[in-house]
């Protein structure tokens, strides 16, 4: 089957410093679909995923060469909107981060910031992305309260929130359910498999289990290589790699 | 301004060790400066005097401080807010700000209790008063070095004026202390523990 690609990486290598973090990456991540980028912690996972919308430039002893095609854009050129490619993005660290500012203000933030301003459609959107990140019910009677006395898990639902007001198209997640509890991980791993009709999205795990469950695309990195990539279905029942049959018979962990 | 400071890791390093130097200096010593520094031009103690001493050992302290603060702001929270599409500026203002401003606050009003309650540096720089100065060319007196001085008189009135120099002195610093905590609280509450 022939997916027609949203992000397109070629080439990439990524120095700090001396050390070479990632090592020629060639992939293609199909759209609307759930890639999992899989691999053993310090591999350089969340580097790859920090490519992807420039928040490696926040380093300075970062050196990138290589190109990441994003729309048919390659986004590491001088004439790249910065602000275009991120807003594009949603992302998902591995911890909540909720802005130090009530439940309100996170989501509109990013709305306030696009220069949206008016108060009826704030609320409007404000409520709307809520909703869609399912934690609407959970905290629509104290909208001015502070992000910080949200559960941790309410917190990374509000920051999923807060990340699809934007209107992305791409949603950047980075080990998002590692300090979630159970049911919390649960619950957005299922947004996520309702999400992906909408969103082309990109999760970032070392759990094998969570990446059987949901993964349509996986991308298997060990030591700022990418080993192999493929359907999941064919990555997980026919390996083709030594290092990924390995990885998968739990070698790694 | 996190992001500005990590571009020069060797000079903020260095401004760094400078200030802290600075810190671990006891004020008496700025006051023998200042006192050489009077005496080399021939001005003579004054209120004037003291607050310039007292400025310049305070300020390595509260940037030193208000450094330590901005350091405490985790890096995710600065991507969080840029990967919404904020410029450096926006995230600067309406967040990296908002985060510290309550550790800013505290900084402030501690070293002001410091200053405050600071009787070495001025010992040689303000001189000694019984009488609350009308000029800033004056000699004046800080209220610790006014209970020392008043508690080692014999005259029973002095004496009793000292207490009455504590009791002043208490009662401005819990001020202090209450403004900081009323501030502090109504800022923080938005604040992201980590
Ligand atoms: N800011 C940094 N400075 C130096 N080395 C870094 C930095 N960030 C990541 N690394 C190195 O890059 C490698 C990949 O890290 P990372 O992408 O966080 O891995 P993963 O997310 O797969 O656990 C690690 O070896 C790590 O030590
Ligand atoms: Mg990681």
């Amino acid at each position: 089957m022939e997916h027609k690609s949203s992000i397109k990486v070629n080439n990439l290598n990524l120095h700090i410093d001396k050390q070479h973090i990632l090592k020629d990456i060639n992939l293609s991540i199909p759209e609307n679909k759930i890639t999992v980028i899989l691999g053993p912690s310090g591999c350089g996972k969340t580097t790859l995923l920090k490519c992807f919308n420039r928040l490696t430039d926040l380093n300075e002893k970062v050196k990138i060469d290589g190109e990441v095609i994003i729309n048919n854009e390659n986004i590491f050129t001088s004439k790249t909107d910065i602000s275009l490619i991120r807003k594009n993005m949603g992302f998902l660290s591995q911890r909540p981060y909720p802005l130090p500012m009530s439940i309100y203000d996170n989501i509109a933030y990013g709305l306030r910031i696009s220069g949206r301003r008016k108060k009826k459609y704030l609320n409007k959107r404000v409520e709307h992305y809520l909703r869609q990140a399912n934690i609407w019910d959970e905290v629509k009677d104290r909208l001015k309260d502070p992000a910080s006395c949200l559960s941790i898990g309410q917190q990374q639902r509000l920051c999923l929130a807060r990340g699809l007001a934007v209107d992305p198209e791409f949603i950047l997640a980075d080990e998002p359910t590692s300090a979630l509890d159970p049911i919390s991980s649960q619950a957005i791993e299922e947004k996520f498999m309702q999400l992906k009709q909408h969103y082309t999205i990109v999760l970032v795990t070392h759990i094998l289990r969570q990446a059987r469950r949901i993964a349509d695309y996986v991308v298997f990195m060990y030591m700022g290589e990418v080993i192999e990539h493929g359907e999941a279905q064919e990555f997980f029942e026919n390996p083709k790699m030594e290092k990924t049959k390995a990885y998968l018979k739990g070698y790694y962990n | 301004m996190n992001i500005h400071l990590n571009k020069h890791k060797k000079i903020v390093n260095s401004v760094r060790f400078f200030l802290d130097l600075l810190w671990g200096i006891p004020s008496i010593v700025y006051g023998a400066f200042g006192f050489s520094v009077m005496i080399y031009f021939g001005i003579r103690t004054s209120l004037l005097a003291g607050i310039i001493t007292v400025t310049l050992f305070i300020i390595p302290i509260i940037i030193r401080a208000i450094d330590e603060v901005l350091k405490t702001v985790p890096t995710g929270l600065l991507e969080a807010s840029l990967s919404l599409g904020a410029t450096k500026s926006e995230t600067a203002y309406k967040v990296f700000l908002k985060q510290c401003f309550p550790g800013v606050i505290t900084v402030v009003l501690l070293s002001f209790g410091r200053a405050i309650g600071d009787a070495a540096s001025v010992l040689f720089t303000t001189g000694f008063t019984d009488s609350i100065p009308t000029s800033l060319n004056q000699p004046a007196t800080t209220l610790p070095l006014s209970i020392f001085f008043q508690l080692s008189s014999p005259v029973p009135e002095v004496k009793n004026r000292a207490f009455a120099s504590a009791v002043v002195l208490t009662v401005i610093i819990l001020i202090i202390s209450v403004i900081s905590r009323f501030l502090v609280r109504k800022y923080k509450k938005h604040n992201i523990k980590f």
